[in-house]
């Protein structure tokens, strides 16, 4: 960071640049060099948007929704999971991106989500099939496939450090992989987040977001927590937050105010604050959470309700998946004079 | 009861014609005239083709009494006091004392409420308010033409009247809820089917019919009052009933308000704009009419024929569980009653008793026919005419029926015709008026906008004549200056500028001041114009012969009532030959036994309708689980703990009560605390057992598993505190067992058979006695003699 | 169950018909006929004989996207794709794999328009065939089968519901509380339907024979249609005691059951499957819930995901054992879902554009009427609606939809008289 910006401050947080697109949003990913930032929509499509530019690249192969994105930091990669249940690898920049692989399928029924190893080798996906997959970064193998989990697997991510791997299902259960024995080495739980509803009779809940903190020493995990109607999404946002040693869980933030929400997007910021995403029946909102302190510090109201975040490289800004089609950006500091 | 016993062995033939003739004329009201109940044998006797059962024994009637006045079985103490007392008088005394009991009002609030809400819920008041007004409405023998005119003008907001609500209430106020259920329960027609077109299945019920009666509610609706949380009826005081056939073209708009078969409703107020309120509508607010159309429903009832043979027929039903109209709310033209002298006799006397319900009922059940055994004679005891011989005695009588028929359709043939005549003339003057009336509102627009130029002129004259004022003041004042400052150039200007102007005003204010006195000469006219058409149209309007229209429309309905008559009369000729017939044909079958039965079925059938055997019914649900309570101490188990509680802390209602009064207030009060303590278990039969009145009877296997599997019913059969079962398990005596069984549960003594059924039954069971005896008590109330009012 | 009178005898059987009412003007006549029944035997003959409907009630507005009428890649088409079925050119959401290998058997209507989106109104009109009316109650579906298709001497209710959630008691309104539905709670047999511990067999046959003999006695003074009604109750009751199995799904198979699932609804499939091989004529099975305002299609997977096979796997079977000729199947629910997809990934209630499924008996195999918008915004092609469907599936059936019943001498138009059945549909 140079001197003259101002500093980073998520009070200051204001609205940056925003572009629409023709459908809702799904969710987005920064590229790691902070030039685009792809999303997804529904309308199966794969869209770069150039962030000096504005100009929309539409990338099409998939079939249906496409929910999970992960970008290689050096490989110039970027990867593509849908609802099809394929996987698929697009070069970052380019005129106009073809794939270059197609895992097709990668997972029976939905890929919910990828994670990318800290050292952009190995890439992991998990879906309905209550499966994670480990496949070679860069040529797609199929390294290892891991089953244990017995609800759909909502989420997973790689420990920035010590490069082990975590996955969490519908019902709140978190596996830390053992990949190189190909089997969970130990049993999590987030239950706060996981409710079957009675009245209902189905199940609400998951690990909606999720991300190590900066220094690995802890787990988040955004969901819906006090769900009272699960069809009507009812229920307040939370983001549990584990101790990766013990696994038990240290802290769970929630919002000051019950408004109805779920935590769509978690990140730590390097500066150490937690950023959560918040959508649902009480609009888009960010909340900052510092240390073990529950209720946050500072909550920023978005123009409209939010379905993914990411974390720009260089930690200015986050950026927003919007239901109303918008790409937005948002700076966590004071506007430049 | 002995004497009964030997009465039912010889059989009543009925009295001849002559006699019927002499009591259709006294049917009309005359100091001299037999009692009521006689007159209504009398013609029940002279309709009877075959034979008359006798009537029930003691047994029979005091069950059948006490169930249909009372709503329960007697006690075996009761039944006992009935069946020694020796006196002649004993039923009639026996009606009274049922009239008079605190049951009677509740059994009445509980059929009527399953006849006015039909087992629906809501939430719109408590529920205990709209049974207390019902229970009131019964124990002050309320008028029922009041308690019908309460239910339709009540809007909930008056806190006395506020549960008779309910039946709007009940209904969300829904016009086409309200219409068709005004239709059937107070008129007996059911209408609902000529709610979209003429009815399909009957030919009297027309769109029309249904609209006349609909624009009287539809300007109803619910309202929901935010502060006080109570559901209202709210009333506007516009908006009329249009409506279009989706079968055929037919469609009418404004339909009048009229009421089922009667006469349209004319001359009703009108107010000018704005003035039709006494509550306007408003946001969060009632609105309340000066004219409400269902308080002028309500104000016609009386006058209605149908109200009233409606209600006759509804009360007959109560007591003998058919209608002379069967079903109950299809009074039509094809759908003769049994009798109909009788229902028009019944409906008369109903209306000249001021809609005394209790005087009917007593009247009702003071009938032989009432009192009828619903034995099936046994066909070997009957020495039965020919049935040719029948038909021939009958045919007697239709020359006479056929040309009173003809005569009468004549007569409302003319009538028709002169109302034909009449409406084509009121036609024409209904025209002169409309047309006034466009004339009107041309001219009054003209009046309008006349008055508006007028006053614009006069606003703009006021103006120019104050400049003109201000202006030649400071003329003045400035030429004092010019005298006072001669040769002063500046003032001398200012002087000729407001000079010149101050007379150009005064000029303009002179122009401005004729064109004003122009425009009032000119408007002159107009106004006068549309003052002397608004007189005209108000004229025309008075001149409309209305009343001569209700003559005419009530001229009408009486012929036709008087020809309906004529033909009720044929059809009853035809259905005495058809019964005639089917004794022949019965007669004729003899030898074949598979061709027998069902022959001599019909023929009980119809004796049974035409009264000369009485009807075997299933007991309501009420009645059924009530007597239930009864037949096993349950009921007198409450009664004793209600009376226990109040003797010990006595409420103010008690205490307060004149001595004379006393006793009478305790017995209410005690039934009262009883049924609430069995309202829970009520309910529980209800909603297995709960039909709805002119449902067929129907036995379900919930029921029965119900009814031998249940908690509830164990629990009854179970022996505590001096209930039956308790009591009898303390009786040694086999023989007196019985008869304590029999007559706590049928009402009757054992007959030997039975009790040595019963002794047979618990000889091999000492050990477990008072098991055996519970299900001996259980093979009883489940029993068709139980189930069943005989 | 001894018998009390000759059977068959021509007047108790022509009394208690006129008793029953049953249908005017044609359609099938009910009635209880004589006492002596629950032989074995009637079950078989049943099968052959008599129909049945089997109604699957999808209790909180299923989404007609994600089921019957696919809009892939549409704006509102959502995230599944569209796959063939057993009919060439017919298509179903991919959420129901096993149901699509079934639609050979099935009918789509994809054109419904019922204009409502209230839970309580769209249970009561599906359900009745009516628009709802404050004050005025209409028979459920099952109350009208019931007494259309209850054939003579059967000894198990007429009307049964399957639930586990969901609506409750289908209401017989003015046909009577006979016509009730009984209902199985979560698989369990009919309330009091087991003899209290405290009342041996034999004390129980004891105190009937008692009873019987009282009503003997009292048949003597006066016998009539009702007191042979009321008398049958008791031996219809004490008939479904004996077969009490019947509503005992454990008693199938472990391997049907696996095959079925081990949940609710597979279990309430596997006991219609049972009580329609008993000749039940009405049998409808709830499934809780499809009242999806919020992630929608999370929610359809796991609920279609326990709807398809059971509902498969009991279409298939129904085939199988030739009770499909003669068993109509209908699916439907309260009404479908928007279009339009909500900021939450939910549908809203829908009313508008939306479909239900029929089959078997009386039913075109493999037909699909009406058509909805490309993104199935409104029906462009044979709008109808739940008095439609009404009359169809009683027509279906063999039941004639225009006629009347006779209730106490009053007429009630079996179906909405303004409404007609869907020609093509039937067979």
């Amino acid at each position: 960071m140079t001197d003259d910006l101002p500093q980073i401050d998520p009070t200051k947080t204001h609205v940056g640049p925003a572009w629409k697109h023709a459908r809702p949003l799904t969710a987005c990913r920064f590229d790691p060099t902070g030039k685009y930032v792809f999303t997804g929509a529904e309308d199966n499509l794969l869209t770069r948007w150039d962030l000096a530019s504005g100009a929309a690249t539409p990338l099409a192969t998939h079939d249906s929704w496409i929910r999970a994105i992960a970008c290689s930091p050096s490989a110039g990669v970027v990867y593509s999971g849908g609802y099809d249940g394929r996987l698929v690898w697009w070069p970052i920049d380019g005129e106009k991106p073809e794939p270059r692989r197609k895992l097709d399928p990668a997972h029976q029924g939905w890929v919910r989500a990828l994670a990318l190893s800290p050292d952009a080798a190995r890439l992991a996906s998990c879906g309905n099939d209550k499966l994670v997959k480990v496949w070679d970064a860069a040529d797609g193998t199929l390294i290892v496939e891991l089953a244990g989990h017995e609800s759909h697997v909502y989420n997973a991510a790689f420990h920035p450090t010590d490069g082990s791997l975590v996955s969490c299902d519908l019902k709140g259960v978190l596996k830390q992989w053992d990949v190189a024995a190909g089997k969970a080495s130990r049993d999590m739980a987030a239950t706060a987040l996981y409710k079957y509803d009675d009245s209902f009779r189905a199940d609400i809940g998951g690990a909606r977001s999720i991300a190590f903190s900066t220094d690995g020493k802890q787990l988040a995990l955004g969901g819906i927590t006090n769900v009272t109607n699960a069809f009507a999404g009812i229920g307040n946002p939370a983001v549990v937050v584990l101790d990766w040693e013990s696994g038990q869980p240290v802290v769970q933030y929630e919002g000051k105010d019950k408004i109805n929400g779920t935590i769509w997007g978690v990140r730590q910021h390097p500066a150490g604050f937690w950023i959560g995403l918040s959508g649902g029946g009480g609009g888009g909102w960010l909340y900052f959470w510092k240390e073990a302190a529950a209720p946050e510090f500072f909550k920023f109201k978005l123009p409209d309700t939010g379905r993914d975040l990411d974390l720009s490289p260089d930690g200015r800004s986050v950026a927003v998946a919007h239901f109303d089609g918008h790409l937005r950006l948002y700076h966590l500091h004071a506007k430049a004079a | 009861m002995r004497s009964s016993m030997v009465r039912c062995r010889l059989l009543v033939w009925p009295r001849l014609l002559v006699w019927t003739l002499t009591v259709a004329v006294s049917a009309s009201a005359a100091a001299d005239e037999p009692p009521l109940h006689e007159r209504i044998d009398a013609l029940i006797d002279a309709a009877a083709a075959g034979p008359i059962n006798p009537q029930s024994s003691d047994a029979d009637f005091l069950r059948r009494a006490s169930l249909d006045l009372t709503g329960v079985i007697p006690t075996a103490a009761q039944a006992r006091a009935f069946f020694d007392d020796p006196a002649t008088d004993k039923r009639p005394r026996l009606i009274e004392q049922l009239l008079a009991s605190p049951r009677y009002a509740r059994h009445m609030a509980l059929s009527w409420d399953v006849m006015l809400l039909e087992r629906r819920s809501d939430k719109t008041m408590k529920v205990s308010d709209w049974e207390e007004y019902l229970q009131k409405s019964f124990s002050e023998n309320k008028p029922l033409d009041q308690l019908f005119r309460e239910l339709l003008t009540s809007d909930g907001a008056d806190e006395a009247l506020r549960p008779a609500a309910r039946f709007m209430l009940n209904r969300d106020c829904e016009p086409n809820a309200v219409t068709r259920d005004i239709g059937r329960m107070f008129f007996g027609m059911d209408m609902q089917c000529a709610q979209c077109h003429d009815h399909p299945l009957i030919e009297d019920y027309f769109q029309a019919d249904y609209y006349g009666l609909f624009a009287f509610v539809l300007r109803s609706s619910l309202f929901n009052d935010r502060k006080t949380k109570l559901a209202l009826v709210a009333e506007k005081a516009e908006g009329e009933a249009d409506f279009k056939s989706v079968f055929t073209s037919a469609s009418a708009d404004n339909v009048t308000p009229r009421l089922p078969k009667g006469v349209a409703l004319t001359g009703e107020p009108t107010f000018a704009k704005g003035e039709a309120y006494l509550v306007p509508p408003a946001a969060n607010v009632r609105p309340v009419p000066k004219h409400s159309r269902r308080a002028e429903l309500a104000t016609l009832l009386d006058e209605s024929h149908e109200f009233r043979r409606n209600l006759a027929n509804r009360l007959w039903a109560h007591l003998f569980g058919r209608g002379l109209v069967h079903p109950l709310d299809f009074h039509h033209p094809a759908n003769p009653p049994s009798h109909p002298e009788l229902l028009t006799l019944l409906a008369d006397e109903l209306a000249r008793s001021k809609f005394d319900a209790k005087r009917m009922l007593r009247e009702l059940a003071l009938t032989r026919a009432y009192q009828r055994s619903c034995d099936a004679p046994l066909p070997t005891s009957l020495s039965l005419p020919t049935a040719a011989d029948e038909i021939v005695r009958w045919e007697l009588r239709r020359p006479e029926l056929a040309a009173k028929e003809e005569a009468l359709k004549a007569a409302s043939d003319k009538v028709r015709d002169q109302r034909k005549t009449f409406l084509a003339q009121l036609e024409s003057q209904q025209k002169e008026v409309t047309a006034l009336e466009a004339t009107a509102k041309t001219s009054g627009e003209a009046a309008e906008k006349a008055l508006a130029e007028q006053k614009a002129a006069d606003e703009s004259l006021a103006k120019v004549k104050e400049q003109s004022q201000l202006v030649t003041n400071a003329a003045l004042r400035t030429s004092v200056a010019v005298k006072k400052i001669p040769g002063d150039k500046v003032v001398e200007q200012a002087f000729a500028l407001l000079d010149g102007r101050a007379k150009a005003l005064a000029i303009e204010a002179e122009t401005a001041t004729k064109a004003a006195a122009e425009l009032v000469a000119k408007n002159g006219p107009i106004l006068e114009q549309a003052k002397s058409d608004q007189a005209a149209v108000a004229a025309s309007r008075a001149k409309l012969p209305l009343q001569e229209l209700t003559r005419h429309e009530r001229a009408v309905l009486d012929a036709q009532h008087k020809l309906a008559d004529a033909r009720y009369a044929i059809a009853a000729l035809d259905s005495q030959l058809a019964t005639a017939q089917a004794i022949g044909q019965w007669q004729a079958a003899l030898s074949d036994p598979a061709q027998a039965e069902p022959a001599w079925d019909s023929v009980l059938d119809r004796w049974t309708v035409a009264g000369q055997v009485g009807r075997l019914r299933p007991l309501s649900c009420e009645q059924f689980t009530r007597g239930l309570m009864q037949a096993t101490g349950v009921l007198n188990r409450q009664d004793e703990a209600a009376r226990a509680a109040l003797e010990k802390k006595p409420p103010a209602e008690l205490t307060k009560a004149a001595e004379t009064e006393r006793a009478g207030v305790l017995a209410r009060l005690v039934e009262q605390r009883a049924f609430d303590a069995l309202r829970k278990d009520l309910a529980t039969f209800v909603n297995l057992y709960g039909a709805l009145p002119g449902d067929d009877f129907q036995a379900t296997v919930n029921q029965a598993l119900f009814f031998g599997n249940g908690s509830q019913v164990q629990d009854y059969l179970k022996p505590s505190d001096n209930n039956l079962a308790d009591r009898l398990t303390k009786m040694e005596d086999p023989a007196a067992l019985a008869d304590e069984l029999y007559l706590s549960v049928l009402t009757r003594l054992p007959t030997q058979d039975e009790k040595d059924d019963l002794a047979a039954y618990l000889q091999p069971r000492p050990d477990d006695r008072s098991a055996a005896i519970g299900e001996l008590l259980w093979a009883l109330v489940s029993s068709n003699e139980f189930r069943f009012n005989h | 169950m001894q018998c009390r009178y000759a059977c068959g005898d021509s007047d108790h059987a022509l009394s208690r018909r006129a008793l029953l009412g049953g249908l005017v003007g044609g359609g099938l006549a009910a009635g209880l006929g004589g006492l002596c029944t629950g032989t074995p035997a009637i079950a078989d003959e049943l099968k052959a004989s008599h129909k049945r409907i089997l109604n699957i009630f999808l209790h909180g507005g299923v989404s007609q996207l994600e089921t019957w009428d696919p809009k892939p890649n549409t704006d509102t088409g959502g995230p599944f794709r569209a796959i063939p079925t057993s009919v060439p050119g017919m298509h179903i959401c991919e959420l129901l794999p096993h149901t699509a290998q079934q639609m050979h058997s099935l009918a789509i209507v994809r054109s419904l328009n019922t204009k409502n989106g209230d839970h309580g109104r769209g249970t009561v009109e599906m359900t009745t065939g009516r628009k709802q009316m404050p004050g005025t109650e209409y028979p459920h579906l099952g109350a009208v089968a019931a007494k259309s298709l209850t054939p003579q001497n059967f000894p198990l209710p007429g009307h049964i519901l399957v639930r586990s959630g969901g609506p409750g008691k289908g209401d017989a309104a003015y046909l009577g509380p006979q016509y009730d539905s009984i209902v199985l709670d979560d698989g369990k047999a009919p309330a009091n339907s087991e003899r209290p511990a405290s009342l041996a067999a034999e004390v129980d046959a004891r105190r009937n024979a008692f009873r019987m003999k009282a009503n003997d006695r009292f048949a003597g003074r006066r016998r009539t249609a009702e007191t042979d009604a009321y008398t049958f109750s008791f031996d219809q009751a004490a008939q479904l005691m004996q077969r009490r199995d019947v509503f005992d799904v454990s008693q199938e198979s472990s391997a049907d059951r696996d095959r079925y699932g081990k949940h609710d609804f597979g279990r309430n499939c596997l006991l219609a499957r049972r009580l329609l091989e008993a000749g039940v004529p009405f049998v409808q099975v709830n499934h809780s819930n499809y009242d999806t305002h919020f992630e929608n299609f999370d929610y359809h997977i796991e609920q279609l995901g326990e709807f398809d096979l059971p509902f498969a796997s009991l279409v298939a079977d129904l085939a199988e054992r030739g009770l499909l000729a003669d068993t109509l199947i209908c699916v439907m629910s309260e009404f479908g879902r928007t279009p339009k997809i909500n900021a939450r990934y939910g549908r809203d209630h829908w009313g508008k554009a939306w479909s239900v499924v029929l089959g078997g008996a009386g039913i075109q195999p493999g037909a699909v009427v009406g058509k909805t918008s490309d993104n199935g915004t409104e029906v462009t092609d044979r709008e109808v609606d739940h008095g439609h469907l009404f009359h169809t599936i009683l027509r279906g059936v063999g039941v004639d939809s225009k006629g009347e019943f006779d209730v106490g001498g009053r007429q009630f138009p079996v179906a909405d008289p303004a409404k007609d059945a869907i020609a093509e549909l039937l067979a």
